[in-house]
């Protein structure tokens, strides 16, 4: 979207101030806290070391504060506002007892230096969330260390590095990685230090097992696979692409943005792979807090179990559980032992659920998907139109031809209706893609509500294709100018005293 | 079931709009051979009562700081949490959304993203910051990656303070596994200090950047005056190289914040900004850099804009840097970060505010200053480093084992300080860290134990 970026148009940020800043609400001297007594502190000690000028923080009453935060929260969509079916996020209902259990002060207020006999509970606890991912998941081992899916699978990916290493490898330094990959698969490999290789897609949609084979050589660290894959299809050749990697001496990592499918249905493990993620934050509920905290657990076979980042918790000789550092591990990925409080949330989830909620937990997701996908592809082109997993990709491209109206104008349609807008342009594989994932969560009148919205907007672009263009209109803020805010950065408040 | 809202004729009518007969046909597509036959082992689902009661009990097992006369610090530090915090962060428009795609309807935490740059911008004297990294740790490490490709992999090695708190480091060095540069560490001379000399003759266009901490591990604060630190930032940018601050946030409010000091990038814990200590998560990695290094720098970045109609907006911006446009070309591979966690310490900052934080910090360093001279006067525990400030830490060497030490005052109800002993330090040596919820009180009660050594 462009509306020409001038400096002109950079002035008119402060023109029209929308919800004022908490900086144009500061008022010299005023305060949340009592600032009238001066600390007992002896300045002398620190001549020459003291700022000259102090840092503009917001000088503001609590209830001010409370009003301007308030007010912010008003101008935001949550899942607990509507419905959010963002492909690949899993933005299923976060059940609240979840923060009741997490914000316990036997949790909070407990420091990781703390001794192990002072934390059982904490530790008990992580133990039993690796166990029982090992369980599900099908692997030897787990470590709950990484903070997001990505730092996840940077985890793997430097545990790869470090087994080939272990080998006398190191000439194995390419990483396939399909066309239909997340963005953060490619940019973990080259944060490893791979050399990432690209394998295609087929007419199906699925990775070409050809295209593997073809590849496939000395210089092969691994593979990364999504499975289900980016489309919502199970990769029916999985089982022989890891053999095909794991005979030509390479190992296979999981993507697990997708687990919500799979939980007590089928393994990653049983499929092959060597190396899992997981986000807490997708498939075990935990919220995602407007882009984290999440939490990104790593789960190995045997063969790479040696190299699991520090701390490990393991049982001392008195039979209580400690954090231990293994020494051959790649390290530390974090400076402490996961996102704790992230983790409680999941595992009062996967305590409420058990087994067989789990495995109706991705039942209830694939139903729902498969019903959104056969209602949409009635008047919505879906390019790989059979039976699905937890999500599918439908397309504009047709429509586009047709009427000029693009994924993106139908995503700025949905937020008129308050449903947030499915993950759109990708997979890069389909053209004005649009990557629909329902959740178990929903029910049946929200799918129905949700067709009825999508069938609209489709109709609309026949009918009026320029209303659509200039969607939103309900919203607090129409389409933004991004041309703008890219070439004349605008990302620190320096304003004091020029917009009053 | 909980948390689904399907009923049995829901089911009934949406697998007949499908065209299959029950639930097990849509996974179909799954190879027999790998499909599980039975129910994993799990712990039975429970109501949520139960798993409250059971997960209390686990919580009970532990012994918080809460309530406790701590002294335990060494990074994580307890903090009094400001009761608007949790009512912000709890509001489920915030909690329950993902990170702002739709920046239409995402509005709020855009903006308040934006607010939370400026403030750290502000305290860490820089001007862009990102939306947040993991921890401290990992914005390090994000600043390698920075350095790195500043000078496109060209300079190979990186100079890294000696006294650079050890789980840092051990972060930097894993995520190098990926980087292969050459981490060269700073030594450190008696008074805890880095080896300014070393650092000047050593700093060369092979140097792409140098990592100084301040406080740092000890609590101990660099020589911040013109004729100190300054001067070791000048040698590093005569070199071409880039020099790098890993700072405390709250500190910043009072001494000269790293842009004073002529750092370009500026790292610092956000934890003791109204977050808990969490058992060591999640926390919040402050990231912050002069504004030639913004189109360079990792994490997400929000930008105020305007809309169609000319009101004021934000939308994430710069996001050509990114991994989910630019693959394996970007600057980070980062997507989800902390966002709850720097809206926390975004309203913690906007709580105390201008006076308000700067006068929280010096309360801390009073507590300190006194610690110290009690400690001086009335004990036989020397204090390491003793002719420099500290901020809220500083070591000692105890008569006995720090282990010991701790018992004994554990017996008179205080939780000791951190035993040195976990960074590979003498046994003898403990960090004594200090926050607002200490006391007068209790560091009288403090110094009476270690003077009873």
């Amino acid at each position: 979207m462009t509306t020409g970026s001038t400096e002109k148009e950079a002035e008119t940020r402060c023109l029209h101030p929308g919800f004022p800043t908490i900086f144009e609400k500061s008022k010299p001297g005023r305060s949340s806290v009592a600032t009238a007594d001066e600390p007992v502190f002896d300045a002398g000690e620190f001549d020459g070391y003291l700022r000259d000028v102090p840092a503009e923080l917001p000088e503001v009453a609590e209830v001010d504060l409370m009003r301007h935060f308030i007010g912010l929260s008003n101008r935001n969509f949550g899942v607990d506002n509507g419905f959010y079916p963002l492909g690949s996020c899993t933005m299923k209902y976060n059940p609240k007892i979840n923060d009741v259990t997490s914000n316990l002060p036997g949790f909070t207020d407990l420091h990781p230096y703390q001794d192990a006999e002072d934390c059982q509970g904490a530790l008990v606890l992580l133990k039993d969330v690796e166990t029982i991912l090992c369980s599900v998941f099908g692997m030897d081992a787990f470590t709950l260390q990484p903070a997001a899916g990505a730092h996840g699978e940077f985890t793997s990916l430097l545990l790869f590095k470090k087994y080939f290493q272990s080998r006398g490898e190191e000439h194995r330094v390419e990483m396939l990685i399909p066309d239909s990959a997340h963005g953060t698969n490619p940019a973990s490999a080259a944060m490893a230090g791979f050399k990432t290789v690209e394998v295609k897609s087929n007419d199906r949609g699925l990775v070409d097992v050809d295209s593997v084979k073809e590849k496939l050589s000395d210089a092969t660290a691994g593979i990364m696979m999504t499975n289900p894959n980016t489309l919502g299809l199970f990769e029916e050749d999985v089982c022989e692409i890891s053999k095909l990697v794991h005979d030509a001496g390479g190992l296979l990592y999981y993507d697990g943005a997708n687990a919500n499918a799979i939980s007590e249905i089928v393994r990653p493990g049983d499929m092959g792979f060597d190396a899992i993620h997981l986000n807490l934050h997708k498939t075990f509920s935990t919220p995602h807090g407007g882009g984290g905290p999440g939490s990104g657990p790593v789960g190995v076979k045997k063969n790479l179990e040696p190299f699991l980042p520090n701390p490990r918790i393991d049982v001392r000789e008195d039979g209580l559980l400690d954090f231990v550092d293994l020494p051959g591990s790649i390290g530390r990925m974090k400076m402490y032992y996961g996102n704790f409080l992230v983790v409680i949330r999941a595992y009062t989830y996967l305590r409420m659920l058990g087994a067989a909620g789990l495995k109706r937990m991705s039942e209830i997701a694939v139903l729902n998907a498969n019903y959104l996908r056969v209602k949409i592809s009635k008047f919505l082109e879906v390019p790989y139109n059979r039976t699905c997993m937890h999500e599918f990709v439908a397309s504009a491209d047709k429509l586009t031809t047709e009427t000029g109206v693009r994924t993106l104008d139908i995503a700025k349609a949905l937020l008129d209706y308050r449903v947030h807008p499915p993950t759109v342009y990708f997979p890069l594989i389909v053209r004005e893609a649009l990557m629909i994932e329902p959740t178990e969560s929903e029910s049946k009148e929200t799918l129905d509500n949700f067709v009825e919205v999508m069938k609209a907007i489709v109709e609309k672009a026949h009918e009026d294709p320029d209303w659509l263009k200039d969607a939103p209109h309900y919203t607090p803020v129409r389409r933004l100018d991004d041309v703008l805010a890219a070439r004349h950065p605008d990302v620190c408040f320096t304003g004091w005293g020029i917009c009053e | 079931m909980p948390f689904v809202p399907h009923t049995d004729a829901d089911i009934s009518e949406m697998l007949k709009e499908i065209g299959v007969g029950k639930i097990e046909d849509l996974f179909d597509s799954i190879p027999e051979e790998i499909r599980m036959r039975e129910l994993d082992d799990l712990p039975p689902a429970a109501s949520e009562q139960e798993v409250l009661a059971d997960i209390s009990t686990l919580a009970e097992q532990n012994l918080p700081l809460a309530g406790e006369a701590s002294f335990l610090g060494g990074g994580p530090m307890r903090m009094y949490r400001p009761a608007v915090i949790q009512e912000i962060i709890g509001r489920t428009e915030f909690i329950t959304s993902y990170t702002p795609y739709q920046a239409e309807i995402s509005q709020g935490l855009l903006q308040a993203i934006y607010e939370y740059q400026t403030m750290c911008s502000q305290l860490l004297g820089m001007e862009v910051a990102n939306a947040s990294a993991y921890d401290t740790g990992t914005a390090c490490a994000d600043a390698l990656v920075v350095v790195r490709d500043n000078f496109r992999g060209k300079r190979r090695k990186v100079l890294v303070a000696g006294n650079l708190h050890p789980e840092i480091r051990d972060v930097m060095k894993t995520y190098n596994e990926g980087l292969e540069l050459d981490l060269v560490d700073i030594p450190v001379t008696d008074n805890g200090r880095i080896d300014g000399e070393f650092l000047k003759s050593n700093v060369d266009k092979d140097v792409a950047g140098v990592f100084i901490q301040y406080p740092n591990r000890h609590g101990v604060i660099e020589d911040l005056s013109d004729s100190g630190l300054p001067k070791v930032i000048e040698a590093i940018h005569e070199a071409g190289s880039v020099a790098v601050a890993i700072t405390n946030a709250i500190a910043c409010s009072v001494l000269k914040s790293p842009g004073e000091v002529g750092f370009d990038i500026a790292v610092a814990e956000g934890q003791p900004l109204g977050l808990p200590i969490g058992f060591g998560g999640p926390h919040l990695g402050i990231f912050a850099v002069k504004g030639n290094f913004m189109r360079k720098i990792p994490g997400r970045i929000s930008g105020k804009t305007v809309d169609v109609d000319g009101r004021t907006g934000y939308i994430l911006t710069l996001q050509a840097r990114e991994q989910h446009i630019r693959r394996e070309r970007a600057t980070s591979n980062i997507c989800t970060s902390q966002a709850l966690c720097a809206l926390a310490a975004s309203v913690y900052l906007a709580y105390y505010g201008k006076v308000g934080l700067p006068n929280l910090a010096k309360k801390i360093m009073g507590l300190v200053q006194q610690t110290k001279k009690g400690i001086a006067e009335k004990t036989k525990c020397e204090i390491l480093h003793a002719g420099v400030p500290h901020f809220n830490e500083f070591a000692i060497k105890c008569p006995v084992t720090a282990s010991e030490v701790n018992e004994r005052l554990l017996e008179a109800g205080i939780i000791g300080g951190l035993v040195l002993e976990r960074w590979g330090e003498p046994s003898e040596h403990m960090l004594l860290g200090f926050s607002d919820e200490n006391t007068i009180e209790q560091i009288d009660l403090l110094v009476d134990v270690l003077a009873q050594l």
